[in-house]
């Protein structure tokens, strides 16, 4: 009798999860963030030969590429969850989980282009 | 075009009118069964008066002392004063215990012991802690859960309807008339059998516990329908009503050890019952109240006294007694941890109703003739079960118990009997209430004659009695009815038109508070909460039994042949507490 | 006690006489200690016979009167004027058809919760006496069981607002209430019913029915227990 109401196959179970473990996720890489980046250098200036090295170490583009991954999933997922709130239609809800993901795609893209460009800095 | 043909004509075997914890038990018996019910209700069925009871449901479960159903009968007998039937409290106490394990079977949140089993505690006029609770919301959560069960077993409900004529004929029931408040409009509901289970009829005073609902329409519609109420003049005041407001603040506090002080600070009970003190009936602790007061010692001089929580201790008022607190706080804004409560007695249980015998048939006469297919249980009803005093926590007991055993003779009828025929104007009677309140040519407003007669019965019809008094608001009751006749209501849409109700309930009330106080005067004599100053001792000798009060011609007729059922081993006694 | 003037303004709708709803205002004279059902009661019976509302018990436990005033949800009958000066602005629940006035139509409330199947669920047999349930099982449920079905939930979610589907804070509590009883055996066919677009994901954890609550029930907690468990039980 109640299997109608569940008209959306998908229940939300996964993403609610997914939301949460990505938000500690980040919260633990932004913490290494701040760690690595600020407080390391202890408020002097730092200079370009000494990002450059930073960039170039074996885990500086795992970190970056971590920090993409959870942050585009925890952003777009959150923003796919208000759409949801509005969104009754089936067609614009494929629409706006169509545009969500393709953003998703190409900022992922650019991104790992970016933690390339960064890994591969000429050191002079 | 025929009648059965209508759009809004019902063929449905049991009808219930009322959604309390009666016609709820009731309902979902019947539904059980198999058969079409549908429960008539004016309010959503969450918002029936039954939530509104705090306490708990008496059953003897001997869950934290020593009880028996020997005592809870007793007690009973004793409550209430020896006017009630003794086969109707035997068979009460019997199934008490069957209706609450089915209520905790039905996942009814009843606070618990350490070992997890249902908790009690004492109540007035139990000899042992008796009241099976959840906090102080023990009427909430048994509504709610009925409810929800008769959600599960398909009940069909009309919800904010309100009956308008009941259809007997020839001693027969065969349905009866109700307009659609949301909608607007006359139904015919065509019914094997009817339940009645409309509730009490407080709302006839100005300081009462009772919802806006509470006008005993049931209780008028008998009467209308040239059928007998009995032992109308029994109405209970609870001692603990807010002040002012008249609210309930749950006897349960006292069963916690609640104390209640005059403006000396004393616990004044020990004047009026030494050994039961805060705990004695509450026909008794209201009379004591009262006089406190009327003898200056009311707070300040004033017409209240202390409900005194404090000593209870943070902690146990706020997890056994929540709601009281919070009631105070919203409504007087006196914090029950730190203060003392003003309370004053509030007009609160009809204990008189609708007669009826012990399997709740309707009867129409002293020898308990029956008025075939209709039924009426809870405190619309009169079987008698709490006779001339109710205990507290006895009414939610009441309300299940006969509600189930409604149900089930209901659908034994049911399966045993056809539609009888309707009459050939079923709506005539019902339409003139509307079409003379519409295109009546009076000026009359239903609000200030309904204040008028509220204010008046708390006066005149209160804790205290007298025949000055009583033939003051008889004379006044008629004047109002005079009144009546040229009202007519400012709304004339169909749609939820509140002022049309109203002024409905209004004839309801004016109805009946003339049969309680020709009740009252001609009962020459103190019993339970009929207390007269001018006959202040019971008399057993010639009021030891019931009143009957028809309608005949526009008068009210008594009849005092119908004999209380008494057993050989519970003979009437003095009632000390 | 004593006699202040206010101005009370009404959102009013007559249906067949109005197109849609109007503001009305009411200047009367009531006295300082009333509540809001006071002052419906005093516009009703003195002033203007058409206005609707629905009240009952006035003790705040039947949950009839839910309204909202001045921008809150309340129950009008607990509720002493003096909380918000001397104007009233008094409307209808938000996020519900107006049947008339200050009357909504609270019939799809009602179908949501009976969509929860809000009843124990049992595949054992019931004992002769009561379940064993402790005062710890019992305090999972305890103020789960105090809503009084007024719907002030409900009409304060933004997540209810748009999306006339989703079951919203008094069903998902209710589901809650049965889930975590201890001797209810349908937690399953629950969590089915509720794992779903329109169901529990739809919490935001926005609390304002927390503070639309006029019984203070903890909702946004509970729902958000009932989260995890449906996580819990589909992993």
């Amino acid at each position: 009798m109640n299997k109608d109401f569940k008209q959306t196959s998908r229940s939300g179970s996964l993403p609610w999860l997914l939301q949460r473990i990505s938000a500690v996720i980040l919260f633990v890489l932004l913490l290494l963030h701040f760690i690595t980046y600020h407080f390391l250098s202890k408020g002097r200036a730092v200079n370009y030969q000494e990002i450059v090295a930073k960039a170039g170490s074996w885990w500086f583009p795992l970190l970056q590429f971590a920090f993409l991954l959870t942050a585009l999933y925890h952003g777009l997922n959150g923003l796919w969850s208000v759409l949801e709130d509005y969104t009754a239609n089936k067609f614009w809800r494929l629409v706006w989980y169509g545009l969500l993901l393709s953003v998703g795609a190409v900022l992922l893209f650019v991104g790992t282009l970016t933690i390339i460009k960064l890994y591969t800095l000429p050191v002079a | 075009m025929k009648i059965d043909e209508a759009r809004n004509y019902h063929k449905i075997d049991a009808v219930i009118v009322g959604a309390g914890l009666a016609g709820l038990r009731a309902a979902l018996e019947v539904a059980k069964s198999g058969l079409a019910a549908a429960v008539i209700s004016k309010v959503y069925p969450t918002r029936s008066h039954s939530g509104g009871a705090q306490g708990g449901i008496a059953a003897a479960l001997a869950n934290v002392s020593e009880d028996s159903l020997e005592s809870h009968m007793f007690d009973t007998i004793k409550g209430s004063d020896y006017l009630a039937d003794q086969d109707i409290i035997e068979r009460f106490v019997n199934e008490a215990l069957k209706t609450v394990y089915e209520f905790e079977h039905m996942g009814v949140p009843f606070s618990r012991t350490a070992d997890g089993r249902i908790n009690q505690r004492p109540f007035g006029g139990h000899s042992s802690p008796r009241a099976c609770f959840a906090q102080d919301v023990t009427g909430h959560v048994l509504l709610h859960t009925l409810y929800e069960q008769c959600l599960q077993h398909n009940v069909l409900f009309f919800n904010e309807f309100q009956v308008l004529s009941l259809l007997v004929s020839d001693d027969v029931s065969r349905g009866l008339v109700a307009w659609d408040i949301r909608n607007g409009g006359l139904h015919i509901f065509h019914a094997r059998a009817v339940l009645l289970a409309t509730g009490g009829y407080g709302r006839a005073w100005k300081v009462t516990s009772n919802a806006h609902a509470n006008t005993g329409d049931g209780v008028a519609l008998v009467l209308e329908a040239g059928l007998p109420l009995e032992d109308m003049e029994f109405v209970q005041f609870h001692p603990t009503g807010l002040y002012k407001h008249g609210i309930l603040l749950s006897e349960a506090a006292r069963g916690e050890g609640a104390y209640i002080l005059n403006d000396k600070g004393e616990r004044f009970m020990k004047t009026y019952a030494a050994a039961k003190m805060e705990l004695a009936p509450r026909d008794v602790v209201s009379r004591a109240e009262q006089t406190e007061i009327n003898e200056g010692r009311g707070i300040g001089g004033k017409d209240y006294v202390y409900l005194d929580l404090r000593h209870l201790g943070r902690q146990k008022i706020l997890e056994r007694l929540p709601q009281i607190y919070d009631l105070a706080l919203n409504y007087l804004k006196v914090d029950g941890i730190k203060e003392a409560i003003p309370i004053q007695p509030t007009a609160h249980y009809s204990m008189g109703g609708i007669p009826a015998n012990v399997r709740t048939e309707v009867i129409k006469d002293a020898a308990g003739t029956v008025v075939k297919g209709l039924y009426t249980a809870g405190e619309a009803s009169c079987l008698s079960l709490h006779g001339a005093n109710r205990l507290g926590t006895n009414s939610l007991q009441d309300a299940a118990t006969f509600g189930r055993i409604a149900g089930i003779h209901m659908s034994e009828f049911c399966r045993e009997n056809n539609f009888s025929g309707l009459p050939a104007q079923p709506l005539e009677i019902a339409q003139g209430k509307i079409d003379r309140l519409w295109n009546g040519q009076g000026k009359e407003r239903h609000a200030p004659i309904r204040e008028k007669l509220q204010e008046n019965m708390t006066k005149y019809l209160g804790v205290f009695r007298n025949q000055d008094d009583m033939l003051k608001m008889l004379v006044m009751i008629k004047e109002l009815q005079e009144r009546y006749r040229q009202v007519t209501v400012d709304d004339h849409g169909d749609v939820f038109n509140l002022d049309l109700i109203e002024a409905l309930e209004l004839e309801n009330l004016l109805s009946f508070s003339e049969v309680i106080v020709e009740g009252a005067l001609a009962r020459q004599e103190s019993r339970g909460a009929h207390f007269r100053n001018d006959f202040p001792k019971r008399n057993d000798g010639e009021w030891l039994k019931h009143t009957l009060a028809w309608r005949r011609d526009g008068k009210i007729v008594l009849d005092f042949s119908k004999g209380v059922v008494i057993y050989p081993q519970y003979q009437p006694q003095e009632r000390k507490y | 006690m004593a006699m202040i003037d206010i101005s009370v303004k009404i959102l009013r709708y007559q249906p067949g006489k109005d197109e849609k709803p109007h503001w009305q205002v009411f200047n009367i004279a009531v006295e300082d200690e009333s509540t809001i059902l006071d002052v419906l009661n005093e516009i009703h019976w003195q002033h203007d016979g058409t206005l609707a509302y629905r009240r009952s018990c006035r003790s705040s436990i039947c949950g009839s009167c839910a309204m909202k005033v001045n921008g809150r949800n309340v129950l009008a009958c607990e509720t002493p004027i003096h909380r918000f000066g001397r104007k009233l602005k008094i409307e209808p629940l938000s996020g519900f058809d107006i049947i008339k006035d200050l009357v909504v139509d609270l019939d799809p409330f009602f179908a949501k919760l009976k969509r929860i199947r809000p009843y124990l669920i049992l595949d054992k047999p019931a004992p002769d006496k009561e379940f064993v349930q402790s005062p710890e099982q019992l305090e999972q449920i305890g103020e789960s069981t105090l809503c009084i079905l007024c719907a002030a939930c409900s009409a304060a979610c933004p997540s209810s607002w748009p999306n006339s589907e989703y079951l919203g804070p008094a069903a998902l509590l209710k589901a809650y209430r049965f889930i975590f009883d201890s001797r209810d055996d349908g937690a399953d066919q629950r969590i089915e019913i509720v794992n779903d677009k329109n169901g529990v994901w739809r919490c935001h954890t926005i609390f304002n029915c927390v503070e639309a609550c006029p019984k203070k029930i903890k909702i946004t907690e509970y729902l958000s227990r009932l989260k995890v468990k449906v996580v819990e039980n589909s992993l």
